[in-house]
Protein backbone atom coordinates (compact mmCIF):
# COMPACT_ATOMS: atom_id res chain seq x y z
CA UNK A 1 0.00 0.00 0.00
CA UNK A 2 2.82 2.44 0.93
CA UNK A 3 4.66 1.53 -2.27
CA UNK A 4 1.59 2.45 -4.33
CA UNK A 5 1.09 5.70 -2.44
CA UNK A 6 4.79 6.60 -2.72
CA UNK A 7 4.85 5.97 -6.48
CA UNK A 8 1.64 7.95 -6.93
CA UNK A 9 2.80 10.98 -4.89
CA UNK A 10 6.20 11.01 -6.61
CA UNK A 11 4.51 10.78 -10.00
CA UNK A 12 2.07 13.61 -9.27
CA UNK A 13 4.88 15.88 -8.02
CA UNK A 14 7.01 15.23 -11.12
CA UNK A 15 3.99 15.71 -13.38
CA UNK A 16 3.03 18.99 -11.71
CA UNK A 17 6.56 20.42 -11.90
CA UNK A 18 6.86 19.28 -15.52
CA UNK A 19 3.51 20.85 -16.45
CA UNK A 20 4.55 24.17 -14.91
CA UNK A 21 7.89 24.14 -16.74
CA UNK A 22 6.52 23.15 -20.15
CA UNK A 23 5.30 26.19 -22.05
CA UNK A 24 2.22 26.53 -24.20
CA UNK A 25 -1.25 25.05 -23.99
CA UNK A 26 -1.63 21.33 -24.55
CA UNK A 27 -2.95 20.64 -28.02
CA UNK A 28 -5.70 18.10 -28.69
CA UNK A 29 -5.68 18.60 -32.45
CA UNK A 30 -4.48 15.76 -34.65
CA UNK A 31 -1.82 15.88 -35.89
CA UNK A 32 -0.75 18.06 -33.01
CA UNK A 33 0.96 21.27 -34.15
CA UNK A 34 2.85 23.12 -32.92
CA UNK A 35 4.47 20.79 -30.46
CA UNK A 36 5.54 22.23 -27.11
CA UNK A 37 9.24 21.73 -26.54
CA UNK A 38 10.89 21.92 -23.13
CA UNK A 39 13.50 19.26 -22.42
CA UNK A 40 13.33 19.22 -18.61
CA UNK A 41 9.58 19.89 -18.36
CA UNK A 42 8.54 17.20 -20.83
CA UNK A 43 11.00 14.71 -19.30
CA UNK A 44 9.41 15.30 -15.88
CA UNK A 45 5.90 14.90 -17.32
CA UNK A 46 6.89 11.59 -18.97
CA UNK A 47 8.59 10.30 -15.80
CA UNK A 48 5.68 11.47 -13.62
CA UNK A 49 3.13 9.69 -15.81
CA UNK A 50 5.33 6.57 -15.80
CA UNK A 51 5.34 6.49 -11.97
CA UNK A 52 1.57 7.15 -11.82
CA UNK A 53 0.83 4.39 -14.33
CA UNK A 54 3.07 1.93 -12.47
CA UNK A 55 1.23 2.78 -9.23
CA UNK A 56 -2.17 2.26 -10.90
CA UNK A 57 -1.03 -1.07 -12.37
CA UNK A 58 0.31 -2.23 -9.00
CA UNK A 59 -2.94 -1.14 -7.32
CA UNK A 60 -5.04 -3.12 -9.81
CA UNK A 61 -2.86 -6.23 -9.50
CA UNK A 62 -2.82 -6.13 -5.69
CA UNK A 63 -6.60 -5.59 -5.67
CA UNK A 64 -7.04 -8.71 -7.78
CA UNK A 65 -4.77 -10.60 -5.41
CA UNK A 66 -6.79 -9.47 -2.40
CA UNK A 67 -10.04 -10.35 -4.13
CA UNK A 68 -8.81 -13.89 -4.76
CA UNK A 69 -7.69 -14.22 -1.13
CA UNK A 70 -11.09 -13.00 0.10
CA UNK A 71 -12.88 -15.48 -2.15
CA UNK A 72 -10.68 -18.28 -0.86
CA UNK A 73 -11.77 -17.69 2.73
CA UNK B 1 0.89 -27.92 -5.40
CA UNK B 2 3.76 -25.41 -5.45
CA UNK B 3 2.70 -21.93 -6.52
CA UNK B 4 5.76 -21.19 -8.60
CA UNK B 5 7.32 -21.88 -11.94
CA UNK B 6 10.36 -23.92 -12.68
CA UNK B 7 9.81 -26.59 -10.06
CA UNK B 8 10.31 -30.27 -10.66
CA UNK B 9 6.55 -30.66 -11.00
CA UNK B 10 5.10 -27.91 -13.17
CA UNK B 11 1.85 -26.57 -11.75
CA UNK B 12 -1.27 -26.48 -13.87
CA UNK B 13 -2.21 -22.89 -14.53
CA UNK B 14 -5.23 -20.91 -15.63
CA UNK B 15 -5.03 -17.69 -17.63
CA UNK B 16 -7.12 -14.57 -17.37
CA UNK B 17 -7.59 -14.64 -21.18
CA UNK B 18 -7.33 -17.74 -23.37
CA UNK B 19 -6.58 -21.32 -22.45
CA UNK B 20 -2.88 -21.62 -23.31
CA UNK B 21 0.17 -19.44 -22.76
CA UNK B 22 0.37 -18.75 -26.50
CA UNK B 23 -3.21 -17.57 -27.02
CA UNK B 24 -3.18 -15.64 -23.76
CA UNK B 25 0.06 -13.84 -24.66
CA UNK B 26 -1.11 -13.12 -28.22
CA UNK B 27 -4.42 -11.60 -27.10
CA UNK B 28 -2.78 -9.69 -24.23
CA UNK B 29 -0.08 -8.44 -26.64
CA UNK B 30 -2.65 -7.29 -29.19
CA UNK B 31 -4.63 -5.34 -26.57
CA UNK B 32 -1.47 -3.89 -24.97
CA UNK B 33 -0.11 -2.80 -28.37
CA UNK B 34 -3.39 -1.17 -29.39
CA UNK B 35 -3.69 0.76 -26.10
CA UNK B 36 -0.05 1.90 -26.14
CA UNK B 37 -0.18 2.87 -29.83
CA UNK B 38 -3.34 4.93 -29.46
CA UNK B 39 -1.95 6.52 -26.27
CA UNK B 40 1.20 7.48 -28.19
CA UNK B 41 -0.94 9.37 -30.70
CA UNK B 42 -2.61 11.21 -27.80
CA UNK B 43 0.67 12.18 -26.06
CA UNK B 44 0.56 15.83 -27.30
CA UNK B 45 -2.57 16.22 -25.14
CA UNK B 46 -0.26 15.73 -22.15
CA UNK B 47 2.33 18.13 -23.67
CA UNK B 48 4.56 15.22 -24.68
CA UNK B 49 6.10 14.50 -28.09
CA UNK B 50 3.76 12.46 -30.25
CA UNK B 51 4.83 8.80 -30.61
CA UNK B 52 3.45 7.53 -33.89
CA UNK B 53 5.05 4.11 -34.28
CA UNK B 54 2.61 3.26 -37.09
CA UNK B 55 4.00 6.02 -39.30
CA UNK B 56 7.62 5.24 -38.37
CA UNK B 57 7.11 1.57 -39.30
CA UNK B 58 5.47 2.67 -42.54
CA UNK B 59 8.50 4.80 -43.44
CA UNK B 60 10.76 1.81 -42.76
CA UNK B 61 8.68 -0.43 -44.98
CA UNK B 62 7.74 1.90 -47.83
CA UNK B 63 10.57 4.46 -47.68
CA UNK B 64 10.30 8.17 -46.94
CA UNK B 65 9.31 9.28 -50.44
CA UNK B 66 6.37 6.86 -50.72
CA UNK B 67 5.49 7.41 -47.06
CA UNK B 68 5.29 11.19 -47.43
CA UNK B 69 3.20 11.07 -50.62
CA UNK B 70 0.81 8.31 -49.41
CA UNK B 71 0.49 9.13 -45.73
CA UNK B 72 -2.72 7.13 -45.15
CA UNK B 73 -1.34 3.97 -46.79
CA UNK B 74 1.90 4.51 -44.88
CA UNK B 75 0.01 4.78 -41.55
CA UNK B 76 -2.18 1.71 -42.20
CA UNK B 77 0.59 -0.58 -43.50
CA UNK B 78 2.94 0.59 -40.75
CA UNK B 79 0.17 0.02 -38.21
CA UNK B 80 -0.33 -3.58 -39.32
CA UNK B 81 3.42 -4.28 -39.08
CA UNK B 82 3.67 -2.53 -35.71
CA UNK B 83 0.72 -4.52 -34.29
CA UNK B 84 2.21 -7.81 -35.50
CA UNK B 85 5.53 -6.78 -33.89
CA UNK B 86 3.73 -6.11 -30.60
CA UNK B 87 2.02 -9.51 -30.65
CA UNK B 88 5.31 -11.29 -31.46
CA UNK B 89 7.12 -9.53 -28.57
CA UNK B 90 4.22 -10.56 -26.30
CA UNK B 91 4.48 -14.17 -27.49
CA UNK B 92 8.22 -14.17 -26.73
CA UNK B 93 7.30 -12.82 -23.29
CA UNK B 94 4.57 -15.36 -22.58
CA UNK B 95 6.39 -18.42 -23.90
CA UNK B 96 10.02 -17.67 -22.97
CA UNK B 97 10.67 -14.61 -20.80
CA UNK B 98 7.83 -15.02 -18.27
CA UNK B 99 8.74 -18.60 -17.29
CA UNK B 100 12.48 -17.87 -17.50
CA UNK B 101 12.21 -14.94 -15.08
CA UNK B 102 10.53 -17.30 -12.64
CA UNK B 103 13.51 -19.66 -12.87
CA UNK B 104 16.26 -17.02 -12.68
CA UNK B 105 14.83 -14.70 -10.04
CA UNK B 106 13.51 -16.32 -6.88
CA UNK B 107 11.32 -13.32 -6.04
CA UNK B 108 9.56 -13.64 -9.38
CA UNK B 109 8.57 -17.30 -8.94
CA UNK B 110 5.09 -16.92 -7.40
CA UNK B 111 2.39 -16.76 -10.05
CA UNK B 112 0.38 -13.94 -8.53
CA UNK B 113 -1.10 -10.84 -10.20
CA UNK B 114 1.53 -8.51 -8.69
CA UNK B 115 4.46 -10.70 -9.76
CA UNK B 116 2.91 -11.11 -13.24
CA UNK B 117 2.63 -7.32 -13.44
CA UNK B 118 6.30 -6.93 -12.42
CA UNK B 119 7.33 -9.35 -15.18
CA UNK B 120 5.30 -7.38 -17.74
CA UNK B 121 6.94 -4.15 -16.60
CA UNK B 122 10.43 -5.70 -16.77
CA UNK B 123 9.76 -6.85 -20.35
CA UNK B 124 8.31 -3.47 -21.30
CA UNK B 125 11.37 -1.69 -19.92
CA UNK B 126 13.68 -4.17 -21.68
CA UNK B 127 11.97 -3.31 -24.96
CA UNK B 128 12.33 0.40 -24.14
CA UNK B 129 16.11 -0.14 -23.95
CA UNK B 130 16.08 -2.14 -27.20
CA UNK B 131 13.95 0.53 -28.90
CA UNK B 132 16.04 3.47 -27.67
CA UNK B 133 19.49 1.89 -28.03
CA UNK B 134 19.01 -0.10 -31.23
CA UNK B 135 15.75 0.32 -33.18
CA UNK B 136 15.63 4.12 -33.25
CA UNK B 137 19.35 4.92 -33.76
CA UNK B 138 20.14 2.05 -36.14
CA UNK B 139 16.97 2.02 -38.29
CA UNK B 140 15.14 5.33 -37.94
CA UNK B 141 18.33 7.43 -37.66
CA UNK B 142 19.80 6.48 -41.07
CA UNK B 143 16.33 6.64 -42.66
CA UNK B 144 15.81 10.25 -41.55
CA UNK B 145 19.44 11.33 -42.10
CA UNK B 146 18.86 12.55 -45.73
CA UNK B 147 16.20 15.02 -44.52
CA UNK B 148 18.40 16.26 -41.68
CA UNK B 149 16.50 14.68 -38.78
CA UNK B 150 18.77 13.00 -36.26
CA UNK B 151 18.00 10.49 -33.54
CA UNK B 152 21.17 10.61 -31.49
CA UNK B 153 22.65 7.92 -29.29
CA UNK B 154 20.00 6.28 -27.09
CA UNK B 155 17.28 8.55 -28.51
CA UNK B 156 18.71 11.67 -26.89
CA UNK B 157 18.23 14.07 -29.80
CA UNK B 158 15.27 12.98 -31.93
CA UNK B 159 14.45 15.87 -34.26
CA UNK B 160 13.78 19.01 -32.19
CA UNK B 161 13.68 17.02 -28.94
CA UNK B 162 16.35 16.26 -26.39
CA UNK B 163 16.17 13.65 -23.68
CA UNK B 164 12.36 14.04 -23.34
CA UNK B 165 11.91 11.68 -26.32
CA UNK B 166 13.78 8.98 -24.40
CA UNK B 167 11.56 9.37 -21.31
CA UNK B 168 8.39 9.58 -23.43
CA UNK B 169 9.48 6.31 -25.04
CA UNK B 170 9.84 4.90 -21.50
CA UNK B 171 6.26 6.01 -20.74
CA UNK B 172 5.02 4.39 -23.98
CA UNK B 173 6.69 1.07 -23.12
CA UNK B 174 5.42 1.26 -19.53
CA UNK B 175 1.85 1.52 -20.89
CA UNK B 176 2.55 -1.59 -22.99
CA UNK B 177 4.20 -3.47 -20.10
CA UNK B 178 1.48 -2.66 -17.55
CA UNK B 179 -1.27 -3.83 -19.90
CA UNK B 180 0.67 -6.96 -20.85
CA UNK B 181 1.44 -7.79 -17.20
CA UNK B 182 -2.17 -7.27 -16.09
CA UNK B 183 -3.71 -9.24 -18.96
CA UNK B 184 -1.18 -12.08 -19.33
CA UNK B 185 -1.89 -13.31 -15.84
CA UNK B 186 -1.29 -17.03 -15.25
CA UNK B 187 -2.27 -18.37 -11.85
CA UNK B 188 -2.19 -21.89 -10.39
CA UNK B 189 -5.49 -23.59 -11.10
CA UNK B 190 -5.79 -24.46 -7.40
CA UNK B 191 -6.03 -20.74 -6.62
CA UNK B 192 -8.99 -20.32 -8.99
CA UNK B 193 -10.72 -23.49 -7.84
CA UNK B 194 -10.43 -22.72 -4.14
CA UNK B 195 -11.46 -19.09 -4.74
CA UNK B 196 -14.63 -20.39 -6.38
CA UNK B 197 -15.34 -22.75 -3.50
CA UNK B 198 -14.49 -25.84 -5.54
CA UNK B 199 -11.73 -27.18 -3.29
CA UNK B 200 -8.18 -27.86 -4.38
CA UNK B 201 -7.03 -29.65 -7.50
CA UNK B 202 -5.83 -32.68 -5.57
CA UNK B 203 -6.73 -35.66 -7.67
CA UNK B 204 -7.61 -33.59 -10.70
CA UNK B 205 -5.96 -34.46 -14.00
Amino acid sequence: MWIILGLLVLGVILLAVGAVLTPGPSSFTFPAEPYPNHEVGQSLIALGLTFILTAIGYFLASSQERMLEMMEQ
Amino acid sequence: MPMHEGGAEAPKVKYLIGKTAGTSAAIAGFIATMIATVSGLWFPGARLPQFDFNTLNGYLLLGLTTGFTNSIQNFVIGGVVHTIDGVIWALIFGLIVHPALGVWVKGLRPMTPTVNLMKGLIWGWALWIISSALWMPLLIGPLFAPIGVGVGPFLTSFGPYGVQALFTNLFWHTIWGVNLGLLFNPMPISKWMSARGMGTTAGMG
